[in-house]
């Protein structure tokens, strides 16, 4: 393993490479930096570009994107109060309150340099973490492959927030899109109408594109003006930052700790990995009274953990191929894109490829830290930037990642109708991510279901491996609904005290 | 009854409907490609009937605007990106972009013409760059105004 780690260490530390992370790092940044753009868009943004890449630089891009959107995500909760993404919503609490005071480049600082720490923890962890999993994951089979992807299914009923139901219709939709073209067990065209464009099914990085991407850019139209008009300057004082990170450098590590911990159950991740964090911080810090009014702390234990909760996402991804968020499910579905199967071969054959993947995400981290700092005096007027000059950017980019899906008029013709229905489901109050994790998984449950029951046939329903993850998936379910409903109300109680 | 509860059971009823024609199409596949899509459209009409009473009988709506007047919003914007694609399909991606970039950041950001100009032709760089380095393509066009020009992309 340590041979592969240097083979990987040496691969990622190519000139090429780095300049394609840097890329990535560039794009993640902007993403994370205009409020709404969460990660799943700057996911989406960057799929259609690794085709014809090779994997070594397809990795670097994507994980350098992924990896540093919840570093600037920080901008826009700390200068405006307004979340960059879901992960940023805490920072808000104590970081406006120094912008407001003036300490807006302190707290910037905290957060930049304990989301580094963070972030490579995470990826620390996501390195141990792989020699112990690995006889585990190589003892599984079809039917327990079937059941990890259910379980990747059942995370839609938390990721469907109060209403699951919704969840489960958008996720069956999406399994239906994802079984348009060839059926993968035999040879037959489902769904196809005779258009050719279909007979492979509808592309990943068009789907995702056209559902979260169009209808954020109408709805950022119709909403007029800049993003954010009331910006506060960022000033001096990154140092001071950096000091306060190292004199709470035990917070660092617990949160992230924490939130390897929250990352690594698929679906729970993103929204409340601050939260809970920061509610943690709150309580067991000395003299949490100036919690919401400007205290360091609340800053650097949300954004500790949030980025090294990237860390533990990628455990169940890469070694269940169960994504928990819609960022993660572009990001499975790009590794598939790359010929990449998750699941045990990343431990056997393809292990370079998973060290690669850590290497990254440290290095992207590091390097996703210091492109902060550097530009971000620069980079924080961006979101002041009307929407009506820059939406036109971003179409541009969309329609040209678009269509290098399968460089066919249909992904520009799908890119549209999908965002179209994209814009009605959020509008009706639909949850988006569900949809594309059914699309992501369909194939796999299908293929997992036939190779089971061929095999198998219904006797595999009372193998050990299946049972234990048949209860691994209830519990999960019902532990982390209940956690994820303690977790919204602890934030709706912190956010009317702020208020 | 208010008009986001009847839009919503339009929603649900359009859903149902899309179901049905899967699994009924489903029950004709052949063989192995007919289990997954059938059961999954199976589910997913009980899935759309349970919402659907429960959102008939749902005391609480949530706030929002109707989405018919919604997407009387959107429609210019709409109409705005059917004509870029017009625009592609008669000029090619990068003349097509420009055009579309420098003209929206004049009129819909109020940019000054000769930034807006800067804007489209910056795209327009952006785009043969990476037609250059990243082997992009791009979709066919009844025209070619650049080969016009003498410029190969």
């Amino acid at each position: 393993m340590l041979e592969a780690a240097i083979n990987a260490l040496s691969q990622i530390a190519q000139p090429d490479n780095l300049a394609i992370m840097l890329a990535g790092v560039c794009v993640g940044m902007m993403v994370g930096i205009m409020p709404g753009l969460g990660g799943t868009v700057g996911m989406s943004l960057l799929l259609p570009f690794i085709f014809g890449m090779e994997t070594d630089r397809a990795i670097a891009l994507l994980i350098g994107g992924a990896a540093v959107i919840h570093t600037a995500d920080t901008f826009p909760s700390v200068l405006i109060g307004v979340p960059g993404s879901s992960g940023s919503q805490a920072t808000i609490m104590d970081g406006y309150p120094l912008a407001k005071r003036g300490e807006a480049a302190r707290a910037l600082g905290a957060a930049f340099f304990s989301s580094m720490f963070g972030g490579v923890i995470g990826a620390i962890t996501l390195f141990i973490i792989l020699p112990i999993a690995r006889p585990l994951v190589l003892a599984f089979g079809s039917p327990e492959l079937l059941m990890l992807a259910v379980l990747g299914l059942s995370m839609v009923s938390i990721l469907s927030g109060k209403l699951p139901i919704r969840g489960l219709i958008v996720a069956v939709l999406g399994l239906m899109i994802g079984s348009i073209g060839a059926a993968p067990t035999t040879p037959f065209y489902r769904f196809t109408f005779d258009i050719i464009y279909l007979f492979d099914g509808i592309p990943l990085a068009v789907l995702a594109l056209g559902l979260f991407a169009l209808p954020e850019i109408l709805d950022l139209l119709v909403a007029g003006k800049s993003i954010a008009e009331d910006i506060k300057p960022v000033g001096y004082g990154w140092l001071k930052g950096l000091r306060d990170v190292v004199t709470n450098r035990a917070l660092v590590f617990r949160s992230a700790v924490l939130g390897v911990l929250i990352g690594f159950i698929p679906g729970l991740g993103g929204a409340v990995v601050d939260w809970i964090s920061y509610g943690i911080a709150r309580q067991t810090v000395k003299d949490g009274s100036q919690f919401g009014k400007g205290d360091i702390r609340g800053v650097i234990a949300p954004e500790s953990s949030n980025n090294a909760k990237e860390g533990g996402a990628l455990i169940p991804t890469l070694l269940f191929g169960i994504p928990g968020s819609g960022g993660t499910a572009v990001l499975l579905g790009g590794f598939i894109l790359l010929g990449i199967q998750p699941g045990p071969r990343m431990l056997s054959t393809d292990l370079e490829v998973t060290l690669l993947i850590v290497w990254t995400l440290a290095f992207a981290n590091i390097f996703g830290t210091l492109a902060c700092l550097l530009v971000s005096g620069f980079v924080s007027k961006l979101a002041t930037i009307r929407v009506g000059r820059l939406a036109p950017f971003l179409l541009v980019i969309m329609l040209a990642g678009a269509y290098q899906s399968t460089r066919h008029w249909g992904d520009l013709l799908a890119f549209l109708v999908i965002g179209l229905l994209g814009w009605i489901l959020r509008r009706l109050q639909y949850p988006l991510p569900p949809l594309l994790i059914g699309f992501v998984l369909a194939e796999g449950i299908e293929r997992y279901l036939w190779l089971s029951t061929a095999r198998y046939e219904w006797s595999w329903l009372g193998r050990p491996g299946v049972l234990a993850i048949g209860l691994i998936t209830i519990v999960l379910t019902v532990a982390s609904i209940r956690l994820n409903r303690r977790t919204t109300q602890q934030a709706e109680h912190f956010t009317q005290l702020a208020e | 009854m208010k008009q986001q509860r009847i839009e919503q059971l339009v929603f649900l009823f359009l859903l149902f409907a899309l179901f049905s024609w899967a699994t009924w199409s489903a029950a004709d596949f052949k063989g192995q490609a007919r289990t997954f899509p059938f059961w999954v459209g199976t589910a997913a009409m009980i899935f759309v009937s349970i919402e659907f009473f429960l959102t008939l009988f749902r005391e609480k709506t949530q706030k929002a605007d109707s989405l018919i007047q919604a997407f009387v919003q959107i429609s210019p914007y709409l109409l705005w990106i059917t004509a870029y694609f017009g625009g592609i399909y008669l000029m090619g991606m990068i003349v097509a972009s420009t055009l579309f970039v420098a003209f929206s950041i004049w009129r819909m950001g109020e940019v000054p013409w000769h930034f807006a100009l800067i804007g489209g032709l910056a795209v327009a760089f952006f785009l043969i760059l990476l037609t250059d380095v990243m082997n992009l393509k791009w979709p066919p066009s009844l025209l070619d105004p650049l080969s016009l020009l003498g410029i190969n992309v």
